[in-house]
């Protein structure tokens, strides 16, 4: 018994602290090492494998990832876990970045789908506003060719005839009283057309000739005839176009266009002829 | 030395015969090397130097530790190394991926910013010269 006594008591005094260090020893051996480099990369880890566009993106490396870190688990080797937790971690690093690279690569693509939009809607207005230029200008030659229409009706009423000289038309004695050399104020309106051809075309000239009937003297008639041209030639200045567009020349009774021994004939030949000359020619000397 | 190479010989053959994995510690890591290697050439060229100096620099520190290991015969730390370095390496080449990609983003979206400026600039209802 008391043999037994003193067993108890070595194993009271010294057996407990040794089990207990045995204990100890024991489980650190076998329960889960705490290892800073595998905690943190099963941390790092964690929170990648939540993250939807890794796991989309960067399947592959994030798998690796997850490989060295169950391969850590099984190690008991402390230098082969901080191993294998440095290489998890860089992993899950480059999971990271292949997922923010296909990211960018995936942006990359819509936006450069959208420059094609822009592109193509550049194109389309850049097309849309030629036809409108286009249009505008059939339009406007559309105008031109209308009011060159309506000038050539204007300009029939003064019985215009084409010559070699340029259109020429012939202003009777409608404008002008017997031994008169103003412009009768209701003859005006009719000048109206030409000033309108003149205005839109200025590259052509006109020479405005006066012509009287045989009754007077000669050098009265050339007087007269200059005064009549002279009274077209002050209308046209009146209205606005260029003196040196114009020149003058009385023929007095030298032009007859009919017989002077009767009346119709002499107002005939009361007369102011007006030379529309073709276009860029100066005024020459008339020439029977 | 002779004796040093007739010992790593001997267990080359060993490790061959037996193929034990325990053993890759006693064989140079040459693959893992080469691929490190591979992949710092790749990750150099593919810009990482500024996309990612760090992991850049580390790869190549590394890698360069790597061989001293095996000149000192210690492969176990070699391949540890080596291992390390192509990990590196491969982050900084990604990472700079990443960086070209996210840099051509930004020039497409600079691109269609000046499309749209100019488009501007020029409506669809342009001044159009009137004609004489």
């Amino acid at each position: 018994m008391e043999k037994g006594t003193d067993h108890s008591f070595l194993f009271a005094t010294i057996g407990i602290p040794v089990m207990a260090l045995l204990i100890a020893v024991f489980m650190s051996g076998c329960g889960p090492t705490i290892n800073p480099a595998l905690e943190r990369a099963r941390a790092n880890y964690l929170q990648a494998s939540q993250d939807t566009q890794i796991i989309t993106h960067a399947a592959v490396p994030l798998q690796e990832a997850e490989t060295a870190l169950r391969k850590a688990e099984k190690v008991d080797d402390e230098d082969k876990v901080t191993q294998l937790a440095y290489l998890a971690n860089q992993k899950v690093d480059t999971a990271r970045a292949e997922a923010q690279k296909k990211i960018a690569e995936a942006t990359t693509e819509r936006l450069s789908e959208e420059r094609e939009r822009v592109l193509v809607e550049a194109r389309t207005r850049q097309a849309a506003q030629a036809q409108q230029q286009a249009a505008l200008a059939q339009q406007q030659a559309l105008n031109a060719e209308a009011r060159a229409r309506q000038l050539a009706i204007e300009l029939a009423e003064f019985k215009a005839r084409e010559t070699e000289r340029g259109l020429v038309l012939t202003i009777g004695d409608v404008l002008f009283e017997y031994d008169k050399a103003e412009l009768r104020a209701g003859a005006l309106r009719n000048l109206y057309p030409l000033v309108t051809f003149l205005r839109e075309n200025p590259g052509r000239n006109v020479l405005i000739e006066g012509h009287t009937d045989s009754i007077g003297s000669d050098s009265y008639n050339l007087d007269l005839s200059q005064r009549r041209a002279d009274a077209v030639r002050g209308f046209l200045l009146q209205n606005g176009l260029g003196p040196e567009r114009m020149t003058i020349q009385g023929y007095g009774e030298s032009y007859p266009v009919a017989s002077n021994d009767s009346d119709a004939g002499r107002q005939q030949n009361r007369r102011v002829e007006l030379v529309v000359l073709h276009e860029g020619r100066v005024a020459t000397p008339r020439i029977r | 030395m002779a004796c040093r190479a007739v010992q790593r010989i001997g267990m080359s053959l060993v490790c061959g015969v037996l193929g034990i994995s325990g053993c890759s510690s006693a064989r140079p890591p040459t693959e893992t090397m080469a691929k490190a290697e591979l992949a710092i050439r790749e990750a150099s060229e593919s810009n990482a130097s500024q996309a990612a100096p760090l992991e850049l620099d580390l790869a190549r520190e590394k890698l360069a530790k790597a061989k001293a290991a095996i000149v000192s015969d210690d492969y176990e730390k070699a391949r540890f190394l080596a291992e390390q370095a192509l990990a590196d390496a491969q982050l900084a080449e990604t990472k700079a991926e990443s960086e070209q990609a996210r840099a051509t983003a930004q020039e497409m979206r600079k691109a269609i910013e000046a499309l749209r400026t100019e488009a501007e600039r020029t409506p669809a209802n342009a001044t159009l010269t009137p004609n004489p």
